[in-house]
């Protein structure tokens, strides 16, 4: 099983045991602390969570960030133990889910933890249909977002880049990728000019910020690129609209890629129409 | 270059940061090569004498004592607590100068020239429009065979009031430009990203001999070379000005809607603020 745990800094060196303990038992283990996530951070432990057999949080102290993930797992179906030394303030919410008290001697505490993780088995895995296009597996990660939030940044990062080359946008070879600062580079089929792309893969409510257009503008202007689009899972502020303006900048949701993927003229427009 | 109150010399003993071990295993490639008897090595803004935390353990007693040391900071007592780590590594020798960033090549004795030249954590804290005259200069004092080394943080954090941290992309495209100035637009060096938990930074090393260039030829191109890398350094932080200009015009017109965009409020009130600090009248 793949099994993530979310715990502080604090019980790193007790989780440094509990992997070991699980990974001997032939169990896959995410460690946030541990993984190398890259720039999306926030994204990737949320699809590491959603796309997890099993959650196991530590609980010793009342940590915001393992809250939150706590939270993520319930919101995903993801099974559940918590694991919380004596005295811990256990929310009420969470009161019900399968628990395991931690008394202090690890390699008992590690066992038990790892015998009780057997016992769970997801209820409802996700979906794990395959598409036979990048423009359909698009059109249902619009439509079902458990399907975009399972999903890891770069293999939505993937994705996006498929779905333009089926447009017939040739994603350059030689891409500026992270050379420019952007997820991949397109090159127009109308006038061969370059397009810069930046992928940010975001939770539904997150909205994408001014500076993350600011930061596509000047590698646009940098690189020379004719324009720049940013594509996301969720949405835009208004400031980051309003800093789309009268810039060489397409904002642009998933939804909007299949609303109008049919159209090849869908990023040849140089002024953004900034209707989200 | 005037020194930023924000700005912090590090000094932990049980810490080698990346960038120091990048430049320390240039140096280790360096002093093993066959027949290499000395090495001239100018740490440039030397701070407070990081990159020599671990010297002892990093190179070999044989390895430091081929090594000639000059460093360089604009702050005395930087310099004094560098030399004080130095002076038990058993190098060659010792030289220690303090004073402007911008005039060190007016400090340093006229034909001395060096193997090895680091300059980390440090260009952001420059006057950009000195920092073309800051890289010709180093390159200029480069032996034949030497090496410039530099390393420097894409963003601040958290942000240092007058800051001017530059991004891989516009590194390369000022590089590039002095190149280009100096004759030497047949060398593209790579200008390397590197990502850390709080932020990215990025690297490029200058080998004098790809330059192709002789000593005298370079002499004459030098001020042509800091004139091209200094527009090009000027057209940057224009474009740079107005973009954050931009931005915190939307902020105020729309107010921060996320924690995210409020960061980025305030990195980018710092951020107008160096700019305009450092363009001054050519707003």
């Amino acid at each position: 099983m793949k099994i993530f745990v979310a715990h502080t800094a604090r019980d790193r060196d007790f989780v440094a045991n509990l992997s070991g303990a699980l990974r001997e038992v032939g169990h896959e283990v995410i460690d946030p602390f541990s993984a190398v996530f890259g720039s999306s951070l926030v994204s990737e432990v949320s699809a590491s969570i959603r796309s997890a057999d099993a959650v196991v949080a530590i609980l010793t102290s009342p940590n915001p960030n393992v809250f939150y993930e706590l939270g993520l797992a319930a919101g995903a179906n993801v099974p559940t133990l918590l694991a919380a030394s004596t005295g811990s303030a256990v929310p009420a919410d969470v009161m019900a889910v399968p628990f395991v008290q931690i008394g202090g001697e690890v390699a008992r505490d590690v066992q038990t933890i790892v015998r009780r993780v057997g016992e769970l088995t997801r209820t409802s895995p996700l979906s794990t249909a395959t598409f036979d296009s990048a423009e359909s597996a698009l059109q249902a990660a619009a439509e079902q977002p458990a399907v975009l939030e399972a999903m890891s940044p770069t293999d939505f990062e993937r994705l996006v880049m498929e779905f333009f080359k089926e447009q017939g946008y040739d994603v350059i070879a030689e891409a500026p990728t992270r050379d420019a600062g952007v997820d991949f580079a397109l090159k127009s089929p109308s006038d061969g000019s370059t397009i810069l792309v930046e992928v940010k893969k975001l939770s539904a409510q997150s909205r994408v910020s001014v500076d993350t257009v600011r930061r596509l503008q000047s590698a646009v202007s940098v690189e020379g690129a004719s324009f720049g689009v940013l594509v996301t899972t969720s949405g835009y502020t208004a400031a980051a609209v309003a800093m789309a303006i009268d810039a060489p900048i397409l904002l642009r949701t998933v939804r909007d890629l299949v609303h109008v993927g049919s159209n090849k003229t869908i990023l040849e427009s140089p002024v953004p129409s900034n209707d989200h | 270059m005037t020194p930023i109150a924000d700005s912090n010399a590090v000094r932990d003993r049980d810490r080698v940061l990346p960038q120091h071990q990048a430049a320390l295993t240039l140096l280790q490639a360096r002093l093993s090569t066959p027949g290499a008897t000395q090495v001239r090595w100018l740490d440039l803004a030397c701070g407070r004498g990081q990159i020599l935390a671990s010297l002892d353990a990093n190179l070999s007693y044989q390895a430091r004592s081929k090594l000639e040391y000059w460093a360089y900071d604009l702050n005395s007592d930087y310099s004094r607590e560098t030399m004080r780590t130095a002076q038990i590594l058993g190098f060659a020798s010792l030289e220690c100068r303090v004073g402007d960033l911008a005039n060190f090549t007016h400090l340093l004795p006229a034909d001395t020239r060096f193997d090895f030249i680091t300059l980390t954590n440090t260009v952001h804290e420059f006057e950009p429009s000195q920092l073309a005259k800051l890289l010709v200069d180093a390159l200029s004092r480069l032996t034949d065979s030497g090496t410039l080394f530099i390393y420097d943080m894409e963003r601040i954090v958290p942000p240092e009031l007058g800051a001017v941290p530059w991004t891989r992309d516009e590194i390369r495209g000022i590089v590039f430009c002095i190149l280009d100035a100096l004759g030497a637009s047949q060398y593209r060096p790579e200008v390397g990203l590197w990502f850390h938990r709080t932020t990215n930074g990025w690297n490029v090393q200058l080998q004098r001999e790809h330059l192709g260039i002789l000593q005298d030829a370079m002499a004459e191109r030098l001020e042509t070379a800091v004139a091209a890398g200094t527009r090009a350094i000027a057209a940057a932080l224009s474009r740079r000005l107005s973009e954050c200009r931009k931005a915190l015009e939307t902020l105020t017109r729309y107010g921060a809607a996320t924690a995210e965009e409020e960061d980025d409020k305030q990195r980018l009130l710092f951020e107008f603020w160096a700019l305009s600090r450092a363009l001054g009248d050519e707003q």
